[in-house]
């Protein structure tokens, strides 16, 4: 455990806090400006994973009715068949099941730093001077950045926004974000697949009020993170969407709309490409950008309640 | 089972990120405090003040032993300050009552104290003595309000990073808390003179100064504060955070500041004379004078030499990190350590190394060193004690003595009777070493809590 933290440390904490330190010290010692910049950067550099985040989430879409196929083919026959071609279809569909969360899983470390910069850096007490004095590498231009900055328009960084706008920030952007990443169900989904919709609907709602909670509680230089890189995220989301995003589906708080929350780029949604496969359009339609509609009226489905989903 | 590595990566990855998670959780770092020792001498008798933490030990010394602890265990057993006490007694001495009334009810105010019943049989007593209802409130509310603010002051000290502060005749210390309190207590018994809030975090020390002492925040001021009343006298507004304990050398004052300046003030009235901005960095330490020189270290790596009279420049060294300790002026030689680990002599005239090289202890040292004897000793943060040749920079005893079962030393090294070192280390214990010739632990002492 003390070589996993101490490694973590050498190659990520030690690393962030200096690279944070001389981004400070370029932008007049304002450690604030540092963050906004630092989160950019991670940003674009991270830009291939979130671009590949979105490729896989639009594959899983298309896949879908065939993965629906297999399972009404081997589902309670051959379990072992089912899971053998599932993984075909995936590889021969070019898709990582959990390929998804890998940008989460990179940013979680990243934040875990961060959290820990933000301590040593920003902390008040004489200590964490000295803690800081040990972490910084012996190049003049970032042992000469101390004293930072802590401030940020109203915010102390390095303590809790005890007025609660970044953590509202943070929560509300992370909403826009989920909702615009999370596909919109497909219409003859099995019941495990609605549970699955509905487990990565809730999620829209977790995650947010979850970081709501983490926000409320972490340095408000790391609330200043999470906010920047999720309202980045929102913009480069939408261009990367073709600039056409159902920003009424934001307020949809119950059941999602079972249409797309994006249209394609080179057509309507409602548009019916020849299926080149009959099993794999025989529920679905997808759309050029990758998208999954249903192939049959939007408005006045029901969902297995018998209660009207999501109408548009 | 093709992809049993893969998972297995996972796996591992997801336990690595548990516990680098589970590292984080340890939430921020208090403060801790870093204050040094000060033996005093009170009349005819002896004693060691050690500040640990947040508390004060007076204690015998060559001991644990305490003569009293601050802030006490049983706040029901300490009395109000002699200040408040002072305030309400003139208020019932203004009053219409007569002479045996008010000595009664000044009888009773000696009898408050910081927890339970008192203050209220106080206001209680007052209450059925004085017939004007104006008159009476005013009282009472002094009365609650200061039982209110002391208990509160006593309750969090948070910790202690300054110098104590003792007066001339050594019956009053003064010190900071890390909270913003100021206090100053009766030495001989732990009771307190006064109290008072100086609104904003307090790092650095008390100078004293007769009857005026100062001291620097992290609100940007130096205050100059009465001694004896504890009301302020004058601020002084520095460009960043005052973490230093002010240096006073005849009508001058000397500070250092988080933005890299160092002020001569006049100590009377608190206007600038010069400031040195020269430096690159923050200023934490403490400056030293000595024969019109002031010495300091900055985070900039240097240590610099200033002319007092105007503030320009004579010189500069660097070294490879941080100078936070306060330098030793000793025979025209300046010896300072950095949080490089190393300790440097440089020639007082010129800057020049007087050491063949600078003395490396492997760890930073951010304790003031002292000079004992004909030797230098130095306390590294990693508990090691060193006693160095003055002349040659090499160990005196040919190596260190490792603190036994402590972890960390921040605090400055005290010197009592040119011969004893007081060290305070980050666990809850005093250690006392003879260093006048060489260096021989006389033990460590475990502080009572």
């Amino acid at each position: 455990m003390d070589l996993i933290i101490q490694l973590f440390h050498v190659a990520l904490v030690d690393p962030m806090t200096n690279v944070l330190v001389a981004l400070a010290r370029v932008f007049g010692g304002n450690f604030g400006i540092s963050i906004i910049v630092f989160t950019l950067v991670m940003r674009f550099v991270t830009w291939p994973l979130t671009a590949s985040q979105y490729k896989q989430s639009k594959k899983m879409q298309e896949l879908q009715p065939r993965l629906q196929e297999l399972q009404k083919k081997y589902k309670g026959k051959d379990p072992k068949k089912l899971q053998q071609e599932t993984m075909a279809l995936y590889k021969e569909g070019g898709v990582n099941p959990v390929g998804c969360i890998f940008p989460m899983l990179v940013q979680f470390p990243i934040w875990i730093a961060l959290y820990q910069v933000i301590n040593v850096t920003l902390g008040e007490t004489p200590e964490s001077f000295v803690t800081l004095s040990q972490t910084l590498y012996p190049i003049p231009f970032v042992h000469e950045a101390v004293p930072l900055n802590n401030r940020l328009l109203l915010w102390n960084l390095g303590q809790t926004d005890s007025t609660y706008i970044l953590p509202v920030l943070v929560g509300v952007s992370m909403y826009v974000q989920q909702k615009l990443i999370t596909p919109a169900p497909t219409a003859a989904a099995t019941p495990q697949q609605q549970q699955q919709q509905q487990t990565m609907q809730m999620m829209t709602w977790m995650m947010p009020a979850m970081f709501f909670f983490f926000a409320s509680s972490a340095p408000a230089g790391l609330s200043v993170y999470w906010a920047i890189s999720n309202l980045s995220g929102i913009i480069l989301q939408y261009f990367y969407m073709g600039r056409r995003v159902e920003w009424k589906a934001l307020l949809s708080f119950g059941p999602p709309a079972p249409a797309p929350a994006v249209k394609g780029r080179q057509g309507p949604p409602q548009a019916q490409p020849k299926p080149a496969e009959p099993e794999s359009t025989a529920d679905v339609t997808a759309s050029e950008s990758g998208e999954a509609t249903p192939s049959q009226p939007r408005s006045g489905r029901r969902n297995k309640h018998g209660r009207r989903r999501g109408k548009r | 089972m093709r992809n049993s590595p893969r998972w297995a990566a996972a796996v591992v990855s997801i336990l690595a990120l548990g516990a680098i998670a589970a590292s984080a959780c340890t939430g921020r770092a208090s403060p801790i405090g870093w204050a040094g020792a000060r033996p005093v001498e009170i009349g005819s008798r002896d004693v060691v003040l050690v500040p640990h933490k947040a508390k004060l030990y007076s204690l015998k010394p060559m001991s644990a032993t305490p003569n009293w602890i601050f802030p006490p265990k049983d706040k029901a057993s300490y009395p109000l300050s002699e200040d408040a006490s002072s305030r309400i007694k003139d208020l019932i001495d203004a009053t219409s009552l007569e002479s045996t009334a008010k000595k009664e009810l000044e009888q009773r105010v000696d009898d408050v104290r910081l927890a339970g019943e008192t203050g209220d049989a106080l206001n209680d007593a007052i209450d059925a003595s004085l017939a004007t209802p104006g008159e009476k409130e005013d009282i009472q509310r002094v009365v609650d309000d200061a039982v209110e603010f002391e208990a509160d002051a006593l309750k969090n000290l948070k910790a202690i990073y300054g110098d104590l502060g003792v007066s001339d005749d050594g019956g009053t210390v003064y010190f900071t808390t890390f909270r913003g309190i100021l206090f100053a207590l009766d030495t001989d018994t732990g009771t307190a003179r006064w109290i008072r809030d100086a609104g904003d975090q307090i790092v650095g020390g008390v100078a004293v100064d007769g009857d005026t002492i100062f001291f620097g925040t992290k609100g940007k001021k130096l205050h100059a504060v009465d001694a004896r009343s504890g009301e302020r006298i004058w601020d002084f507004e520095a460009g960043g955070e005052v973490w230093a304990t002010p240096a006073i050398v005849g009508e001058s004052l000397y500070i250092t500041s988080l933005d890299g300046a160092v002020y001569s003030i006049d100590k009377a009235t608190g206007t600038q004379q010069w400031a040195f901005t020269g430096a690159s960095s923050g200023i934490a330490a403490s400056p030293v004078v000595a024969d019109g020189v002031l010495y300091v270290g900055a985070f900039d790596n240097r240590l610099y030499a200033l002319n007092a009279a105007d503030g320009t420049m004579k010189w500069s060294i660097k070294a490879d990190n941080w100078f936070w300790a306060k330098p030793v002026v000793a025979d025209g030689i300046v010896y300072a350590a950095s949080l490089d680990g190393k300790v440097y002599a440089v020639r007082a005239d010129d800057g020049s190394d007087a050491w063949a090289k600078p003395f490396d202890t492997g760890a930073p040292v951010r304790s003031s060193p002292v000079k004992a004897g004909n030797g230098l000793v130095v306390a590294a943060r990693n508990a090691r004690l060193y006693r160095l040749s003055l002349e040659t920079g090499e160990q005196t005893e040919g190596s260190p003595l490792d603190l036994e079962g402590e972890s960390k030393v921040e605090a400055d090294l005290a010197l009592a009777g040119g011969d004893l070192v007081y060290l305070v280390p980050r666990s809850r214990a005093v250690w006392i070493f003879e260093a006048e010739t060489g260096l021989r632990s006389l033990g460590g002492f475990p502080l009572p809590n």
